[in-house]
């Protein structure tokens, strides 16, 4: 292990350094901003979905097993993208150890039809994500760093109106997909306050208008200054959780001032340091599908080295990871970043 | 040489003019529904075959849209919007093309399989392949492998599309894969897609073809067939 500086790193002073571009100290951070629960991991702790995302103890134990077991320096108890969606009035299905959640009905037709409710945080859904925070904090608030995690409005409208007719929407009735953000950003922020409150680090915002889905001139049109109010009225560390390839894009998160961006291996990480140009973090990038769970530890490695050396300032899964990814491919992300900055006879190409 | 010429005299009369397939482009670009129901009826009105207009006009405009939506020069919005004007338009010429059957490269029978409710990719395929000119049996989400062997059955399509967006319901698509196979005694092709699926996948569970995308879906259809366009 190579001492770079003499910043003494435990995780959460490495996540911390990490998420603001600060000193480098000994080796690169590696978190969570997604879930990486696996059943692998539900076995370990003996804690499994659906519960863990519907009682906050059993929310809050599965999700110190990639701290505690996996060796991850954060810890982020919102597995799913669905806690908000039910508060909302949708109708969830909480899946199953080897199923996410879902949303089973788009409520929201209309601006008008959204229901935003008065008690937001104490919809049982919502709660589950308070409580979990606190245990953790109480039990781990010291050492390692805590994430909250929040749906932007724009995924918000996709649960309550349905993928399609939202994006269809952005073309024939923009005033309708204004009007959504507009209601929906008031739940982005009173969730992700009460996350800081409740003890979170920093919040991730995950809001999929995804490089697959829209154009870099639909996110600049909706939703980037929408990001720049979220960003100004939450007050705390935020990081965006957008995936796709958003190589096209980037500039415009920084411009939202976000703090940091979590993003995929599609986005070359060495072009990605490069444009976002240190004014914003950048955390990712080990490629899920081929890598985390269809490669070996061996390619997990080779990949995080990759990142590591790009100039990654966390290093990360590129999203929530599946379900069946193995617990090797997760440990191996972590040994990668315990040889420092630079590894011995590594070479990224 | 001198016959080459000829054929391609005789081509250039039996298909649209390019600016004609551009107004079709720019209908199915419109937000405006009423483009594309003008259009048509001046088309109707002027006595072209329907087939012309749809093989030509119409489908031409999607190779368009879906070519674009390929390079990133478009994005899902605009192909939802402009599947949403060619439904429409299907809609308006549909008891015109009753009237003048218009042959269909072939039957696509395509669902989510069980236990998966993703919808979007799918629905870019179907209408990425009505498009293109095959008649599509859409079976929806969430479709369990007997309702996969009945319509099989029942429509002899050419070709069966699986889709799935999770890790977990894409290992459904190998005992689909399976049972087809065993129960059918002339099988169709099949092709599996979404987002966990890679080649690799595919390979291994003995798919006919793998495609990434709604637009490469339809190449390979038409590879496996060996249709053109």
């Amino acid at each position: 292990m190579r001492m770079e500086s003499g910043l003494r790193s435990t995780p959460k002073r490495r996540f911390l350094s990490g998420l603001f571009g600060g000193r480098k100290g000994d080796r690169i951070s590696v978190a969570n901003p997604t879930s990486i629960v696996s059943v692998e991991l539900m076995e370990k702790t003996g804690v499994y979905f659906p519960e863990a995302h519907l009682d906050p103890s059993k929310m809050s134990e599965l999700a110190a097993g990639g701290y505690e077991i996996l060796g991850f320096d954060s810890i982020m108890p919102e597995f799913s993208v669905q806690q908000e969606a039910e508060a909302l009035g949708c109708i969830v299905d909480w899946g199953s150890p080897t199923m996410m959640p879902d949303a089973k009905t788009h409520p929201a037709k209309e601006v008008d039809q959204l229901k935003i409710p008065e008690n937001l945080l104490e919809k049982p859904s919502i709660q589950v994500v308070l409580r979990a925070l606190e245990i953790l904090r109480r039990n781990h608030g010291d050492h390692a760093a805590l994430i909250g995690k929040v749906m932007g409005p724009w995924t918000l409208s996709y649960h309550l109106a349905g993928v399609q007719d939202f994006l269809l929407w952005t073309l024939i009735d923009p005033d309708k997909v204004r009007g959504f953000l507009d209601r929906l950003k008031e739940v982005t922020i009173t969730f992700a306050k009460a996350q800081l409150q409740a003890g979170a680090d920093v919040v991730v915002i995950a809001d999929h208008a995804t490089g697959d889905l829209v154009s870099p001139k639909t996110y600049q049109d909706f939703l980037l200054p929408v990001h720049q109010e979220l960003n100004q009225r939450i007050g705390g560390p935020t990081i965006l959780h957008l995936c796709g390839n958003c190589s096209d894009r980037l500039r415009l998160f920084v411009e939202a001032h976000f703090d940091a961006y979590h993003f995929e291996w599609q986005v070359e990480a060495k072009m990605a340091v490069q444009v976002v140009n240190h004014e914003m973090s950048l955390i990712g990038n080990i490629a899920n599908k081929n890598v985390l769970f269809g490669g070996t530890p061996e390619d997990v490695y080779k990949q995080a080295r990759y990142s590591i050396e790009a100039g990654v300032d966390i290093l990360a899964p590129e999203c929530a990871v599946p379900l069946q990814t193995p617990l090797a491919n997760l440990k191996a992300i972590v040994e990668a970043a315990k040889e420092g900055y630079v590894a011995q006879g590594f070479s990224p190409d | 040489m001198g016959k080459t010429a000829n054929e391609s005299i005789k081509k250039v009369n039996l298909h649209m003019k390019k600016e004609e397939v551009e107004s079709f482009y720019r209908a199915l670009r419109d937000t405006n529904l009423a483009t594309m129901e003008t259009l048509l009826r001046e088309y109707i009105g002027k006595r072209v075959s329907p087939i012309i207009i749809l093989n030509e006009g119409m489908i031409g405009a999607m190779g368009i849209i879906g070519q674009e939506f390929k390079a990133s020069q478009i994005w899902v919005p605009e192909v939802l919007l402009a599947a949403r004007n060619m439904n429409r338009g299907i809609e308006i010429l549909k008891p015109e093309l009753l009237r003048e059957k218009s042959p269909s490269k072939g039957t696509f029978v395509i669902g989510t399989v069980e236990g998966d409710i993703h919808d979007i990719g799918k629905n870019l395929v179907t209408m990425m392949m009505t498009g293109a000119g095959y008649e599509v049996i859409d079976l929806g989400i969430d479709v369990p492998k007997d309702r996969f062997l009945e319509v099989i059955s029942k429509e002899q399509p050419d070709i069966v599309g699986l889709s799935a967006l999770l890790t977990t319901t894409m290992l459904k698509m190998k005992g689909v894969i399976k049972a087809i196979r065993q129960s059918v005694s002339n099988p169709p092709k099949i092709i599996v897609g979404g987002a966990p699926v890679t080649q690799t996948f595919a390979d291994e569970i003995e798919a006919d073809g793998y495609a990434e995308d709604a637009v490469r879906a339809v190449e390979l259809a038409n590879r496996l067939l060996s249709k053109g366009g």
